[in-house]
């Protein structure tokens, strides 16, 4: 059997977090801008637009130095709840294309697009679409790398940001990484990348013309995965990161409510649905959405992200009481309450169960 | 009512009756303990309505000044007792319903009820009952208690199953993941066998208590109506049966597992507990990897870090990988009387079975790796 060749696209938001504050303050437009940390404080940048970076101000530099290297520069704190959301709209448009999306970041993500829902052959057509979509909703530039693997996909996206796209097609593959610094193979970080220099491999070109042996002797089994990236064989999967984006109940009432006794029966009722319509699809949530309409008709949506899963129903209902207390609910008349869930992951693995009945597993497994 | 009583017998007896009175604020009246000195026996009675027990003193223990019964707060009692400074108790009926008791550096008094509110507390009967070993019948309950559950489900797991055969008694338990069957010798008893019933975990529990504290040679079994009768020399104990369906095990005891480990029990348990230094806690999960002459296990916890460890072992069969929760195995191990157990398996998706000699079987289902549990 032939050997299918992939077609990955790599999108990258272009200064996401800056870009997003310089949207909504445009006044900020031409100035160099910081999100971070306080310019006098121990935090770091987390986006420079490309004004502060004519500076030399790069993310994860110490806001004390960029502060140094720039004083007029403007210092935002992090909105993470905005950047969220802005996020969650990216995402949704990737769903539009495919389900294989595995998001990086909140402004990074691989999408295989062998297979897409645009029924498009050609992987830059798509990520044309993508990029053109993507702006027209955020007012917002990514920049999309496409290529055979995720590696060279995430070297071209950086190719020529921003707002770029850059396509590298089997034949010229090799052309395009050769020249290519070690530093840019992923896994490389700054001690590796020293040990290659110090053997004379600046480039991708250097390393393909080492032997496998060579490079399993001074990098062991990374010296394998070091051989494959100069050969432009990067064999990774885009691993989705879920079947679906989240699940939920809601419920209109017959006559609005502001009884809490009865919204609280009707919460914990909806986790235990929620958790156990989840569990049955082997997926487990981080995130809870509570979801209620006023009486006016006014919609509010009230979210916690845990670090861990919701491993219980009962789990689910106390975050969902604890988002209630930060709504009106009990003073205003409401008259939808929902619950949803999101930020799945699969359960990698399924404890079995005996069988010791015909319907014993599924409401054993509950 | 008067009597005097050694310390030492006392609060073991109290230690084993307060194991079976209720909480406080449940029903007051049953976290009493009902005390009753009459025709040269004295016994100490408690019940939550679901377990009940009666513990007789031996009579070269206590001494009866003056017969009488009292009823008193099972707790309180236990507590004075503990910390009474002399070798012997007096405890003496004081005004009405209350109880003193008088120890060299002052008194208590421990108000009391009336003794006829404490409900009946059933008496064993000899007519249909069987005997076996109490080293026999802790061993049915140590090997099987483990593998209960008290997660819901639709068949209540908090039981183990009891069946009286010909000449020996078999007790099976299951969480539905995993499944422990032990059998025990028993005497010939006609009335009893063929017999099945499901008792409540807790039941047990107790049972286990009294047989770890007093450790008698013998003990006797009886069922009436719906309850299950234990008695000893010192201790009669009823406990309600469960109402519960128990699932029709022997379907999943497997039958056709080709592959046999032999495992030394020692190295087994020191390689399990050391890989299970590094297993995640929400989902734990060990791999073991059967050769022909190793077995090693692996164990992987994101956040910590991983394991893996080969120990020698005599395998039968074709080389392959399987995922278990460790924690099966674990709990297992603390039971096994044998220096050697013979691990039976097919392959990654299918139970596997451990038997220690002819009386005890385990089966095990592994954790399947998703691709192939979704089918």
């Amino acid at each position: 059997m032939g050997h299918i060749i992939k077609k990955i696209i790599h999108i990258d938001m272009d200064m996401f977090f800056a870009a997003i504050e310089i949207r909504d303050h445009p006044q900020l437009r031409y100035t160099p801008v910081v999100v971070g940390g306080k310019p006098n404080s121990r935090g770091v940048v987390a986006t420079a637009n490309y004004e502060a970076r004519k500076y030399g101000i790069r993310s994860a530099m110490p806001c004390r130095e960029a502060y140094k290297r720039c004083p007029h520069c403007v210092f935002i704190r992090p909105r993470m709840e905005k950047y969220r959301e802005v996020s969650r709209q990216i995402r949704d448009i990737f769903y539009t294309v495919t389900d294989m999306v595995e998001p990086l970041s909140l402004d990074e993500a691989y999408l295989d697009v062998t297979q897409n829902k645009l029924h498009d052959e050609s992987a830059t057509r798509v990520a044309q679409h993508i990029k053109k979509t993507i702006l027209a909703t955020t007012h917002l530039t990514a920049s999309a790398g496409v290529a055979p693997n995720k590696f060279v996909a995430k070297i071209a996206s950086d190719y020529n940001k921003p707002d770029g796209l850059c396509v590298v097609a089997p034949p010229s593959l090799l052309k395009f990484i050769h020249p290519l610094p070690v530093s840019k193979v992923p896994g490389v970080g700054k001690i590796t990348n020293e040990k290659l220099q110090r053997l004379q491999i600046k480039t991708i070109a250097d390393l393909s013309q080492r032997p496998l042996t060579f490079l399993i002797d001074h990098f062991g089994k990374f010296g394998v995965h070091l051989h494959n990236i100069a050969r432009g064989v990067d064999e990774r999967e885009v691993v989705a990161d879920r079947i679906r984006k989240s699940y939920g109940r809601e419920t209109t009432f017959s006559d609005d409510i502001t009884d809490m006794q009865k919204i609280h029966t009707y919460l914990c009722e909806c986790s235990q649905n929620v958790f156990r319509a989840i569990t049955k699809q082997n997926l487990r949530a981080r995130t809870a959405t509570l979801k209620i309409k006023y009486h006016d008709f006014q919609t509010i949506t009230r979210r916690s992200t845990k670090e861990g899963y919701f491993m219980s129903a009962h789990e689910l209902y106390e975050t969902i009481s604890l988002l209630l207390q930060q709504t009106k609910v009990g003073e205003t008349p409401i008259r939808l309450a929902g619950v949803s869930v999101s930020s799945f992951e699969d359960v990698n693995s399924q404890q079995l169960y005996f069988d010791f009945d015909d319907d014993m597993n599924s409401v054993i497994g509950e | 009512m008067k009597i005097k009583c050694k310390k030492q017998v006392l609060l073991q007896a109290l230690q084993t009756i307060t194991g079976v009175a209720a909480q406080k604020d449940i029903y007051p009246i049953l976290a009493n303990v009902k005390i009753i000195a009459h025709d040269g026996a004295l016994k100490l009675k408690a019940t939550d309505l679901k377990i009940s027990l009666t513990y007789s003193l031996s009579n070269d223990q206590f001494e009866i000044l003056e017969p009488g019964e009292l009823l008193i707060s099972a707790f309180k009692f236990f507590n004075v007792v503990k910390e009474n400074p002399d070798e012997e108790v007096i405890v003496e009926k004081a005004d009405t319903f209350n109880a003193t008791i008088v120890c060299s550096d002052g008194t208590f008094k421990i108000l009391g009820e009336e003794p006829e509110k404490f409900p009946p507390v059933p008496e064993f009967q000899e007519a249909d009952s069987l005997d076996i070993l109490g080293a026999d019948f802790q061993k049915l309950i140590k090997k099987t208690l483990f593998a209960t559950t008290t997660e819901k489900t639709r068949y209540n797991l908090d039981n183990v199953l009891v069946m009286i055969l010909k000449d020996q008694l078999r007790f099976v338990a299951t969480d539905g993941k995993r499944l422990a069957v032990c059998d025990r010798p028993c005497n010939e008893n006609s009335s009893l066998e063929g017999k099945e019933f499901t008792v409540p975990s807790k039941g047990l529990q107790q049972i286990d208590r009294v047989l770890s504290a007093t450790s008698p040679e013998k003990v006797k079994l009886g069922l009436i109506e719906n309850q299950l009768l234990f008695q000893t020399d010192e201790v009669v104990l009823s406990t309600r049966l469960a109402d519960a369906k128990f699932p029709p095990y022997e379907k999943v005891i497997p039958k056709d597992l080709p592959h046999k480990a032999f495992l030394k029990v020692k190295d087994f348990s020191s390689a399990l507990r050391r890989v299970c230094w590094f297993t995640d806690e929400k989902n734990k999960s060990i791999e073991l990897s059967f050769s022909s002459d190793a077995l090693k296990l692996f164990a992987n916890d994101e956040g910590a870090g991983e394991a893996s460890l080969e120990m020698p072992v005599v395998f039968e069969g074709e080389p392959f990988d399987i995922k278990f929760n460790p924690d099966f195995f674990n709990d297992m191990l603390k039971i096994i009387d044998s220096p050697e157990i013979t691990v039976f398996l097919k392959d990654f998706a299918s139970p596997a079975m451990i038997k220690d000699g002819e009386d005890f079987q385990y089966v095990v289902l592994p954790i399947k790796p998703q691709e192939v549990a979704s089918e």
